[in-house]
């Protein structure tokens, strides 16, 4: 299935680079896990996920002052999800269609645009891409027809492309790459295609694989006793987001999808390493570690980001911790560890969640079977199969020790399966009719749909303490703006169907300032400085799910309550006038 | 802005820097795989619908018939369906693109373009979505529209496909068609448009 592709740089089409070329700045191991305060080298900004930026010019006094530099219409529509990663004054931007564009991160000029010509036969289900990796003078991506694609940062030429799955048979990679240790690690999504999903490491400097780990083990290895049959051939376990690594102990940490198809009985057994969180050997793959956050999957309750890496103290304890805001509406702690294996610390429910009826002394939930859906039983539960928080980065403060979560309030979902007929490679293959799907979302029974529902909710907990601290609800509103915090005491944010992207006190949660944009805000925030100025960037540029949640809002509350977003995407970047 | 931005597309790139470097047709094709440069005539199974091409069933009671119109209740579904080449008596499946849904209306309902590509009521509409390419399963037996799953645009099946809501920009494809002398419907010609997602 693997091929790649050697590329030989030749003259030809390029154009001339434009005069003033700078030299790059090699990205290393060393800078991966240091970054500087100035530049954003990956995804969350560092290994740990955090989403935090070390800067501190923009702080909640001048905040109010924050306006844009430059804008880029990117020329696509649907979900902008990814992050500007910037490495000394150069930005780089992925978008849906898996375009990557370079610019000079101060002035927004073009170095380079590289587009993806994708095959006519191509199904996206999700036309979106997180975000790009660097490493050496390379730039990597990974595409929704399944290839890696490594692009020389000065001038854009195609490196190395690997293929790392067959699109023709579901399998696609939306995530960006983690990139460590000599290897870009991607993983595959399509388990709403029947697929097996892996996560797989590339030479960074060839493109050759390194190494490949199925999420869902075959018959004889550890974790196939908790499947049965032919079950694992189909059964999920996409890998949609980044991992996270532990630079000092080279182990990478990644969530894991639900199984597949989504109904239960079609894949008995608890199903690992389905909605877990998995502790790789960076050396070679070996899952060493892991935590299911819950077993047998029936609600599409993938756990797709993989935990934040954060060190706190709690009942007098120093804890080395993994943090995760579950889709399953559960906020997990769990501890890791240099060897691998990861310990479940406690858990708790930050929405309303119906399903679990108790956790025991190793996090694994009890269900109630009412609220369990299955093939020909349909259940109502909470919260909906978009769960407490999807795919959207949550993120972690040193300053204010807060962790923040992109949350879903008040929602639940009807759902039941349907007898399922064979396979056809590269068509859906769920298990539930897809206009069940389509008419699944429910308000929790105690909502007034007469007054404002707030539905978006941003919230601040306390680890420590295990409480929360404070939060902000969106009121009738879809919520999937991803987070950045700041060292200048703020929490940024868009994803309201408002368009706005707003900044919050970190410590408080008082909107600070807002800005409408083009369109929603699904990407993720960053910062990043050049010449001592501190710069904050976001693609805005709505689609994907927020736009399915969207259109569900609009018939479930009164005429003139949900209005239509714009798509089109646009990279935004701001900063202070006198900075 | 300064300089004039690089396009390092695949296509302007890749493909020719891989001919150029490995000198030579056949070896670039076997590098690129499964998208040669200069495409040969497709087998049958890949060939896009032609005009007297009949349709395979892929669902309901009459999976794997040939389509008649008593097949298809009127306004009730829709019905996945490939075009099938009686000379070679090959379905053409090996082509996403060319999955199209069968369905039953009225005729009197119709535009007059739209009856003028049916046959007895019967319509055949590409079931690849314009918006990003996903197959399209669901019919709105109310709206008289079929629905994507993946982003939830909504097309017409009265008025040639026409987008009614979400975010596709152009209307679903139809293949226009006829009865033949056994009754069977059989395309007249080709899409109306090109079948598939955009790139946009």
């Amino acid at each position: 299935m693997r091929r790649i592709l050697p590329i030989v740089a030749a003259a030809g089409c390029a154009l001339a680079l434009p005069a003033h070329a700078q030299t790059y700045n090699a990205v290393t191991d060393a800078r991966l896990a240091n970054p500087e305060p100035g530049n954003w080298l990956q995804f969350r900004g560092n290994y740990q996920g955090w989403g935090y930026s070390p800067l501190d010019q923009i702080t909640t006094e001048n905040v109010k002052s924050l306006r844009p530099v430059w804008t880029y219409s990117t020329g696509v529509t649907e979900g902008h999800q990814a992050a500007p990663v910037v490495n000394d004054g150069i930005m780089f931007v992925s978008t849906p269609q898996n375009q990557v564009i370079a610019f000079d991160a101060a002035t927004g000029a073009e170095k380079w645009r590289y587009v993806r010509p994708l095959p006519d036969d191509l199904f996206q289900l999700h036309p979106t891409n997180r975000g790009v990796g660097l490493y050496g003078d390379k730039v990597y991506m990974a595409t929704v027809d399944a290839y890696v694609v490594a692009l020389d940062a000065m001038t854009g030429e195609v490196v190395w492309e690997t293929e790392i799955g067959d699109y023709t048979d579901g399998y696609y990679s939306t995530l960006s790459p983690l990139v460590a240790d000599g290897k870009v690690v991607i993983g595959v999504s399509g388990g709403e295609f029947g697929i097996r999903g892996y996560i797989t490491a590339l030479d960074a400097e060839t493109g050759a694989e390194a190494w490949k780990t199925y999420t869902v083990p075959e018959p004889g290895e550890p974790g196939s006793e908790t499947w049965k049959g032919d079950a694992w051939k189909t059964g999920g376990g996409s890998v949609w987001m980044q991992g996270n690594y532990d630079a000092e102990n080279k182990i990478a940490y990644f969530g894991t999808g639900n199984g597949g198809p989504w109904m239960p009985d079609t894949r008995p057994g608890d199903n690992l390493y389905t909605t877990s969180a998995v502790a790789l050997d960076m050396k070679d793959g070996k899952i060493i570690g892991h935590h299911q956050y819950h077993w047998n999957d029936a609600w599409d309750w993938d756990e797709v980001s993989a935990p934040l890496l954060i060190d706190y103290e709690k009942d007098g304890r120093e804890i080395k911790g993994l943090v995760h805001a579950g889709r399953n509406g559960y906020l997990w702690e769990m501890e890791r560890s240099p060897e691998g294996p990861i310990k479940f610390v406690a858990g708790e429910p930050f929405v309303r969640q119906n399903v679990f009826t108790g956790l025991d002394e190793n996090g694994r939930p009890s269900y109630d079977e009412s609220k369990t859906p299955g093939t020909d039983k349909t259940v109502t539960f909470c919260p909906s199969l978009w769960g407490g928080k999807d795919w959207v980065p949550e993120a972690y403060s040193p300053d204010t020790g807060l962790f923040y979560i992109p949350s879903h309030e008040n929602l639940c979902s009807e759902l039941g399966g349907a007898p399922m007929e064979a396979r056809e490679p590269g068509e859906l293959w769920i298990g539930v009719p897809l206009d069940v799907i389509l008419s699944s979302l429910r308000f929790h029974e105690s909502v007034d749909t007469s007054k404002p529902v707030p539905i978006g909710k941003l919230q601040a907990w306390d680890l420590s303490k295990g409480e929360l601290a404070w939060e902000h609800s969106f009121m009738d509103t879809a919520y999937w703006g991803p987070i950045l915090t700041t060292k200048g005491g703020l929490v940024f944010t868009g994803g309201t169907q408002d368009r706005m992207f707003r900044a919050f006190d970190a410590k408080t949660g008082d909107v600070l300032w807002e800005f409408p944009t083009n369109s929603g805000i699904t990407g993720v925030p960053s910062s990043f400085e050049v010449d001592g100025k501190q710069y904050i960037a976001v693609q805005s540029g709505w689609g994907v799910d927020s736009e399915r949640m969207r259109a569900l809002l609009q018939d479930m509350l009164p005429e003139g309550r949900v209005h239509n977003v714009p798509q089109g995407g646009v990279v935004w970047v701001f900063a202070l006038d006198d900075a | 802005m300064a300089s004039s931005p690089k396009d390092t597309s695949r296509s302007a790139g890749v493909s020719r820097r891989t001919l150029i470097a490995s000198g030579g047709a056949l070896s670039a094709a076997a590098l690129i795989g499964p998208r040669p440069a200069l495409a040969a005539k497709p087998r049958p199974e890949r060939e896009p619908v032609q005009a007297g091409d009949r349709m395979m069933l892929r669902d309901g009671p009459n999976k794997g018939k040939l389509l008649t119109p008593d097949m298809l209740e009127t306004g009730a579904n829709c019905i996945e369906a490939f075009p099938f080449d009686p000379a070679s008596d090959t379905e053409r499946s090996r082509n996403r693109l060319n999955r199209v849904l069968a369905l039953r209306l009225d005729p009197a309902d119709m535009d007059e373009e739209t009856r003028r590509y049916s046959a007895d009521g019967v319509l055949i509409y590409s079931a690849i979505c314009t918006h990003q390419g996903c197959t399209i399963e669901t019919w709105d037996a109310e709206t008289q529209h079929l629905k994507c799953f993946c982003h939830l645009s909504e097309f017409a099946a009265l008025n040639q496909g026409a987008v009614r809501s979400g975010p596709a920009r152009r209307q679903l494809p139809m293949v226009p068609v006829t009865l033949d002398a056994d009754g069977y419907v059989v395309a007249a010609g080709g899409f109306t448009a090109k079948p598939g997602g955009a790139k946009t």
